[in-house]
């Protein structure tokens, strides 16, 4: 990205860009945030320095300085000697650089108005400020009131002249009574009916109709430890006064025959031989009238049933104590609060056998919400894209779409073939010039060296016969050398065919209009031979670095040190295009089959 | 024709009139063409010098020699560039020969001292380095930034008053910003 120029953000900070200079420019910075923070440095030294040298002076320095001007002006102009020019500050030369630096004076108040008036009369200063006075009353004194007491008793008034109009007229502006404003606010922010200090909060008696101390597996400490803390002093230190205390009672202190285990405050229990009568909580039905852990309206935890229906099956569910399944469900909407639970009864103790009577706190009830509609769309979405995902890993291999760059988690594996040409001592059944890493030699495993067949096909008796290996056409530019007699050089290097070549051929087939045979991507090995050969000067010596191009996929490798070079291509007719530095560059055509011998190119040099 | 120009750098108002008759004589016209351009030549002084004593001394300066060489001031032009002038070659002469101010004195321009105050030191810091690189600036380069920065003209008029192409302005003015943006950088770098 080409950034802005220092001129173009002057010019754009000045204003002074305007048409296609000024779009530019704008546009430019809306997407390159290091041209806006240049821009923006630009400005703050532009700020800085209007600060500190663009202020205007006020008017009495100014007046004050023209003064001085307009004397010296119009001495000069009626040709006196004008005045010694003179300075209110002291020249560069003439300061004391130790000097103490004063702060600047602050900038005169603001008129305060009548209101501000009346409220510095009564020594509150301005509104949201400090006081300028002393806003408390005197201490009290016992003696002086008492003096004054005794003055007024005996018909004294010389003290009182306060109370009179004239000492309310010399006293007006004396402090009045104390008065803090914020504890005001705060005492007016409570809810009515809100009390300081710890709330009184309801005890509640807890029955037991029959209480088999062996059953429950209470030892003996423990139940006099339940017992000692009912006995005991209701504000315990132990348990907080905010909290509700849960006393149990023996059955033989205080629970009638046929009483239902627990009785809350106003629970008139049924006659023997008479049905239980139900509570209101049982029907659902949302009664004031239900017991509360806080009945004192301070709208905190003990108040929060007030609008919630009892739920029977909360912890103290019906069953949960093996014959008092109907008590403990009147006992639920009583435990909505904190209930405290005596320390024999928590599970860490030993002899904690009692879980039928532990009363946890109690969840507030809230009815369940409804899903607002982001959340049932993120539920859809993830659904729905589980299920693609699923779909996706169950569909067969086959049947999805092929793209580039489709490999294992996305990466593209190269496909990478290693052509091998047969040896003689064990010719292959099937020509297969080409051999894939991938599906039977690792990569890692080095290729053995190949050694490479004779060029007379006739010398070779592992050879095919002439259908199963079709002859070179060697054009007559370039004579493969054959007729030397010279054994081929064995090829040690093999053929790499890269994997994007059928594209490349296909782009290759369709810029030059070719028949599109040639060029199509190969089903199998056979349809892509290799071609070896080698690439010597006039004198025979190979040429090395030399670029041998197919042109009609546009693929070209070099030779290497010894002039040799291994390429595959497109079965059929191709053209070998051959280019080195110094030597002419000579074109070829070859047929390519599935058996090739190797080429030998000759290249003239340059003139 | 105005009599307060609008433009003072570039629109002449009664500059002429007021010339013309000091030129004859009339004392009013001379205090008259004082107090109309007394502003802008308070704020240039300011700039050359960056010290507020040596600013007042400048425009004291100015106005006598301007007094005694009322003749060479352009008739039909306005005045106050030709008042800015002078100021700079006063300035120029008067410093000649002699140490070079400090860039950053020990108060403000203004003659208030450095105190942070609620922005914080390094809102003073920032303002030190400002100065710092402004004062290193050529001073056609800082003349050329005051015009545009304090008296806040467009390239053309700033082409006008200093004689120079509207694009050799905006490049000398942007290079100026460059200059200073770089200074601050190496001394933050420093830092």
């Amino acid at each position: 990205m080409t950034h802005l120029t220092v001129q173009q953000l002057s010019a754009s900070l000045d204003g002074a860009l305007t048409g296609p200079s000024l779009e530019l420019v704008v546009r430019h910075l809306a997407a390159c945030h290091e041209c806006r923070d240049r821009q923006a440095r630009l400005a703050k030294h532009d700020d800085a320095l209007r600060r500190l040298l663009g202020q205007d002076p006020d008017d009495l320095f100014l007046d004050d300085l023209t003064r001085r001007a307009e004397a010296q002006v119009i001495a000069i102009s009626k040709g006196t000697p004008p005045p010694a020019m003179s300075t209110s500050v002291p020249l560069i030369h003439e300061e004391d650089p130790y000097a103490p630096v004063e702060p600047p004076a602050p900038p005169p108040r603001p008129e305060l108005g009548r209101a501000g008036e009346i409220a510095k009369e009564a020594g509150w200063g301005r509104i949201g400020l400090k006081p300028t006075a002393n806003t408390r009353a005197p201490e009290s004194n016992p003696e002086e009131a008492q003096r004054l007491l005794e003055a007024l008793e005996s018909g004294n008034m010389d003290d009182f002249t306060e109370l009179t109009a004239q000492g309310t007229q010399e006293h007006a502006s004396v402090d009045g009574p104390t008065f803090e404003l914020p504890a005001w606010i705060k005492e007016q922010s409570k809810p009515p009916g809100k009390k300081d200090g710890p709330r009184e909060v309801q005890k509640m008696n807890l029955f037991f109709a029959e209480f088999d101390e062996r059953a429950a597996g209470l030892t003996r400490e423990a139940m006099d430890e339940v017992f000692r803390r009912d006995e005991g002093a209701p504000d315990s230190p132990e348990v907080p006064a905010q909290r509700p205390t849960l006393s149990l009672v023996p059955q033989s202190d205080a629970l009638p025959p046929g009483h239902a285990a627990y009785a809350p405050p106003g629970y008139v229990p049924p006659a023997p031989g008479e049905p239980a009568a139900s509570m209101p909580w049982e029907h659902g039905v949302h009664d004031s009238g239900a017991l509360h852990a806080d009945d004192d309206d301070t709208g905190d935890a003990g108040d929060r049933d007030e609008h919630t229906p009892a739920f029977p099956g909360d912890a103290n569910t019906p069953g949960s104590m093996p014959g008092h399944a109907a008590p403990l469900a009147h006992a639920a909407p009583a435990a909505t609060g904190y209930l405290r639970v005596p320390e024999a009864l928590k599970p860490a103790h030993p002899a904690n056998t009692i879980e039928p009577f532990v009363l946890k706190p109690t969840r507030p009830r809230t009815a369940p919400k409804a899903l607002d509609s982001a959340t049932i769309l993120a539920i859809v979405s993830v659904a729905g894209l589980l299920l693609i995902l699923i779909a996706l890993h169950l569909a067969p291999l086959e049947s999805r779409p092929r793209k580039r760059g489709d490999g294992v988690l996305g990466a593209q594996v190269p496909v990478i073939t290693l052509v091998r040409k047969d040896t003689p001592a064990e010719p292959p059944a099937v020509p297969a010039p080409h051999v894939s890493a991938a599906a039977s030699t690792p990569v890692d495993e080095p290729v053995p060296p190949i050694a490479e067949p004779v060029a007379d096909t006739d010398a070779n008796p592992h050879a095919d016969g002439a259908a199963s290996r079709p002859q070179f056409e060697i054009p007559p530019v370039i004579e493969p050398d054959t007729a030397t007699g010279e054994p081929a050089k064995p090829v040690t290097r093999a053929g790499v065919r890269p994997a994007a070549k059928p594209a490349r051929a296909a782009q290759a087939a369709a810029r030059t209009d070719k028949p599109a045979a040639s060029a199509a991507v190969p089903s199998d090995d056979t349809d892509w031979p290799l071609l070896c050969g080698v690439v010597v000067d006039a004198n025979g010596m190979p040429v090395a670095g030399a670029r041998v191009t197919v042109t009609e996929i546009a693929f070209s490798m070099r030779t290497d040190a010894r002039g040799h070079f291994c390429l595959s291509a497109p079965a059929g007719t191709q053209h070998l295009l051959v280019e080195a530095a110094g030597f002419t560059a000579a074109r070829q055509g070859v047929t390519l089959t599935a058996n090739n011998t190797e080429l030998r190119l000759q290249l003239q040099p340059a003139r | 024709m105005d009599s307060q120009p609008t433009r003072p750098w570039t629109e002449s108002g009664q500059d002429p009139v007021l010339l013309n008759a000091a030129l004859r004589g009339d004392t009013t016209a001379l205090l008259k063409l004082l107090y109309t351009h007394r502003l802008p030549l308070w704020r240039a002084c300011l700039a050359i010098t960056r010290h507020m004593g040596e600013a007042e001394l400048l425009f004291q300066e100015t106005l006598a020699y301007a007094t005694r060489n009322l003749r060479a001031a352009p008739a039909s032009r306005p005045m106050l560039p030709w008042l800015v002038k002078l100021a700079r070659q006063l300035d120029a002469s008067r410093m000649r020969g002699k140490p070079l101010r400090p860039t950053v004195g020990t108060r403000r321009p203004n003659g208030e001292p450095w105190l942070a105050g609620a922005r914080g030191a390094h809102y003073v810091e920032d303002e030190q380095r400002a100065l710092h690189a402004y004062s290193l600036l050529h001073s056609e380069d800082q003349w050329l930034l005051t015009l545009r920065l304090l008296e806040r003209l467009p390239y053309g008029e700033i082409a006008r008053i200093t004689g120079i192409s509207v694009p050799r302005v905006m490049n000398r003015i942007a290079l100026a910003r460059e200059y200073i943006d770089h200074v601050r950088d190496a001394e933050d770098r420093a830092a």
